[in-house]
C-alpha cells in the first residue's frame, strides 16, 4: 500500500529529526539562553526542530516567559503593598538612631 | 534635598520586605535595613540627586546584601553544588537522555493552565506566591533568581557579584526557572 511507505517515511523522518535534535532539558536550557543572546545556526534550527514536534517545552517557554513579565512588576508591588511590616519596636529603634545620627 | 527623618516611615517596609526575601531571616532583614539608613546618611553629601531616593537606598540595601551573602559563603562552592545535585534535579524533571529521548517525566509534564494569567498579574496575593515559590527554592540558588529577574541585574553584574561562571550562571538560571514554573503551576494556576 502506497499509504503505509508514507506512513513509515515519516516515522523514520521523525524519529532522525528526534536524533539530531535536543532533549528537552537541552532545549528549555537554550530557549531560556535564547532570551538574553543570540545563539548559533545550528543550535537555533536543533531548537526550532525540537519545539515543532514537543508541546510540552512549547508551553514551558510560554509560561516561564509569563513568570518574567510578572516578577517585573515585583517591586512596584511591594512598593504599594509591602509584603512583610517592621514592628513597633524595631521602628522606634531605628528611628532614634536615625535621629541621632543626621 | 532628602530628608532622612523621613526614610523610615517613606521606605522602611518595602526595604524590609525586600531584605526578607532576600535573606529569609526577619532579624538579619531588620539589621540590614538599619544600616541601610545609617550608611545612607553619611553618603549623603554625594547623592546628587540623579536617580531618586528610593533606587537610591535600594541600591545600598542590595549591596550590604551582597556583603552578606559573601559572609555567609551563599554562593561558596556553587561549582560543587550543582555536580552534586545534577543527578536528582534533573531526574525528577527529565526522563535519562539515553531513554526516550529525555522527555519530561510524567509528573513534571508541563500542563496548560487553567487560571488566567493577566488577572494573576493584577492580584497581590499572586505576589505572595512568588515569595513562598521563592522560599521553597535551594538557598543556592534563590539569590541568582532575584538578581536577574526581579533587580533585573545583567549577566555580567551577576557573575561578579556571586562569583560563579557563565555556565553554572546558566544552569542556576535554568533550576530555578523549572522550579519557579512548577510551584506557580502547583499553587497558584492549576489549583
Amino acid at each position: 500500500m502506497p499509504g503505509n511507505k508514507l506512513v513509515q517515511k515519516i516515522i523514520w523522518t521523525m524519529s532522525l529529526l528526534k536524533k539530531i535534535s535536543f532533549s528537552c532539558k537541552e532545549a528549555t536550557l537554550i530557549a531560556i539562553q535564547r532570551e538574553e543572546y543570540n545563539t548559533t545556526f545550528f543550535k537555533k534550527l536543533k531548537l526550532f526542530i525540537h519545539m515543532a514536534y514537543c508541546a510540552p517545552c512549547r508551553l514551558f517557554v510560554k509560561q516561564t516567559k509569563i513568570i518574567s513579565r510578572a516578577v517585573i512588576n515585583y517591586q512596584d508591588v511591594l512598593f504599594a503593598n509591602p509584603h512583610h511590616k517592621l514592628s513597633a519596636e524595631a521602628k522606634e529603634t531605628i528611628q532614634n538612631k536615625i535621629n541621632n545620627t543626621i | 534635598m532628602p530628608d532622612p527623618k523621613q526614610w523610615l516611615h517613606n521606605y522602611g517596609d518595602y526595604l524590609y520586605s525586600i531584605a526578607v526575601l532576600k535573606t529569609n531571616d526577619k532579624e538579619t532583614a531588620e539589621d540590614l535595613v538599619q544600616e541601610t539608613f545609617l550608611s545612607a546618611i553619611k553618603a549623603l553629601p554625594g547623592f546628587k540627586g540623579e536617580s531618586n531616593e528610593k533606587t537610591w537606598l535600594t541600591a545600598i540595601l542590595n549591596n550590604k546584601i551582597i556583603d552578606y551573602y559573601r559572609k555567609k559563603d551563599v554562593l561558596k562552592n556553587a561549582d560543587s553544588y550543582l555536580i552534586e545535585t545534577d543527578q536528582s534535579f534533573y531526574g525528577s524533571f527529565f526522563e535519562p537522555d539515553n531513554s526516550s529521548s529525555g522527555h519530561w517525566t510524567k509528573t513534571a509534564n508541563p500542563e496548560p493552565w487553567n487560571m488566567s494569567t493577566d488577572e494573576a498579574l493584577t492580584r497581590n496575593d499572586f505576589y505572595k506566591m512568588l515569595d513562598y515559590c521563592i522560599g521553597k527554592m535551594p538557598a543556592k540558588l534563590a539569590p541568582v533568581f532575584i538578581a536577574k529577574y526581579i533587580d533585573e541585574d545583567d549577566s555580567e553584574k551577576i557573575c561578579k557579584d556571586f562569583d560563579i561562571s557563565s555556565s553554572n550562571y546558566w544552569v542556576i538560571i535554568h533550576r530555578t526557572k523549572i522550579l519557579m514554573r512548577k510551584c506557580l503551576e502547583t499553587n497558584w494556576f492549576k489549583k
